[in-house]
């Protein structure tokens, strides 16, 4: 598109193949753009007009040096390995550099199907992602560490769940997509090679340059403080999978979340764990490596 | 209070694993013990600015976990206790009227104050003061199910008013929002127990 700059710098994508593909995002019909947050100023983005930010982020539009990737990650759902997973539904739209030095990545969820869609038709839909949405932008005025938004376009495609229902696309905004997920991915389908990039990659862009042990030390530091403060505000996460697990120890995939209402310590906020493996009560020693040690409050 | 934990399955152990060749077993091994630690050192900092206590005892983590016990035990609503705790006032167990508008006065959580009372005294606790500590980390609002469900069906039908008043409110959740009050108050039982699945 002529005339509109934006400062683009896209370093996941140099990364091998094995790690994401090109895709196309499929755009919804009748598309309304209702709500933009302020992070447009952050990114930089006002040049856009909000007709224009509608068509790029819908994908009907591609700008100056933007992508259209998805990523490939692996992942244990439920304490099972579940093989290859990946970005079933949202594609990364670019990463962008702030003012004040931020990477700041930019990705579309409901965009349609990928590689990685498995039985998935793509598409989000309204209710899912204004709980998102919302949920998002509330974590951040508690203060706590999370992927952020920056607008929710809606559609006229109906999509089939549990009941018919109309699609929606979020754009999602975070420093990185990078998840436990993707490490997984390299070392369990045995390509040290990535294995060894994707670190690299890691600890340059992510953690100043530091050790291997150190970056590792601070994300276990950063996801003891995450934890730390969903438990202290009530906050249910409800599908701690690793591949929902960002490693920049932010919030990640708002799904089937809940804030404890009537205090139940074992309150399971996601109908579908009926183990209550991802119970309130549990998140501390879903994220530890020794249970029996990690909750001993009472 | 955790009788049966899943077997292991820490996630953090699942992405070290991952770096086996990276580093030695030793180190992943003193790495993932250190979660714990930390993850107790940032709960109880955390724990003690919602309490609003400004020293530490080895006692509260007792304090803060017989008090979760008892809110879990009488089904108390999570945000709205803090919120209302936020106004306590020293030998004034009526300075949480509103509290005591929705819940009874149970010998469980009567108990429970006197022990805080008593801890406050000890630091010397000053009401103002502490009120305003705890209002700044206590939030008034959270995003409860219903409220969410709200701005859903108003967003299907069209409408972006109720997702920008709702932002605006989630954005400064400490802040009073006088227009709001109801929502910060106990979720009425008709919108009770919505529990969400992974469809999405």
């Amino acid at each position: 598109m002529s005339g509109v700059d934006i400062n683009f710098d896209n370093s996941f994508q140099k990364l091998p193949v094995f790690l994401h593909e090109n895709v196309a995002p499929t755009p919804l019909k009748e598309p309304v753009l209702i709500h933009v947050t302020e992070l447009k100023k952050e990114l930089g983005l006002e040049s856009l007009s909000d007709p224009v930010l509608q068509k790029w982020l819908n994908g009907e539009t591609r700008l100056n040096n933007d992508q259209t990737i998805a990523t490939r990650y692996a992942g244990h759902q439920f304490g099972v390995f579940a093989g290859q997973l990946g970005d079933g539904r949202a594609i990364s739209l670019g990463e962008i550099l702030t003012s004040d030095g931020k990477r700041l990545e930019i990705q579309t969820k409901g965009s349609g199907k990928t590689s990685f869609s498995r039985m998935g038709d793509g598409k989000a839909v309204i209710r899912s992602s204004v709980r998102e949405y919302l949920c998002s932008e509330a974590m951040h005025g508690l203060r706590i560490p999370t992927s952020r938004v920056l607008a929710i376009i809606i559609g006229e495609d109906k999509v089939y769940r549990e009941t018919i229902e109309r699609s929606a696309i979020i754009t999602r905004v975070f420093p990185s997509n990078i998840r436990f997920g993707h490490f997984e991915m390299c070392y369990y389908f045995n390509r040290k090679d990535v294995l060894n990039d994707l670190i690299e990659y890691t600890r340059h862009t992510f953690f100043e340059g530091v050790s291997v042990e150190e970056m590792l030390a601070q994300i276990i530091d950063e996801t003891a403080m995450l934890i730390a403060h969903w438990q202290t505000v009530g906050f249910c996460h409800g599908v701690m999978n690793t591949d929902n697990m960002s490693i920049l120890g932010i919030t990640i995939d708002y799904g089937p979340f809940g804030f404890l209402e009537d205090t139940a310590l074992s309150h399971v906020c996601n109908h579908s764990d009926h183990e209550g493996r991802y119970a309130y009560d549990n998140q501390p020693s879903v994220a530890a490596w020794n249970p029996a040690k990690t909750f001993t409050l009472f | 209070m955790i009788t049966s934990l899943p077997l292991p399955h820490g996630i953090l152990q699942k992405l070290l694993l991952c770096f086996n060749d990276h580093l030695p077993k030793e180190s992943v091994r003193n790495l993932l013990n250190t979660f714990s630690e930390l993850f107790h050192t940032y709960y109880q900092k955390l724990c003690q600015r919602k309490f609003g206590l400004t020293t530490m005892e080895p006692e509260d983590y007792q304090l803060f976990g017989s008090l979760l016990q008892t809110l879990s035990n009488l089904a108390i609503d999570y945000t709205f206790f803090f919120r209302q705790l936020s106004n306590y006032k020293i030998n004034q167990v009526d300075s949480l009227s509103e509290l005591w508008n929705y819940y009874e006065k149970s010998e469980e959580l009567i108990v429970w104050l006197s022990l805080y009372d008593q801890r406050l005294k000890r630091e010397l606790s000053d009401d103002m003061k502490r009120q305003m500590e705890m209002k700044s980390v206590n939030p008034k609002y959270v995003l409860r199910n219903y409220i969410a469900q709200e701005v859903i069906e108003d967003v299907e039908r069209g409408g972006n008013e109720k997702l920008k008043n709702w932002l605006e409110i989630l954005y400064s959740p400490f802040a009073e929002h006088l227009e709001y009050e109801s929502y910060s108050k106990p979720t009425p039982a008709e919108k009770k127990n919505y529990s969400v699945s992974c469809s999405s």
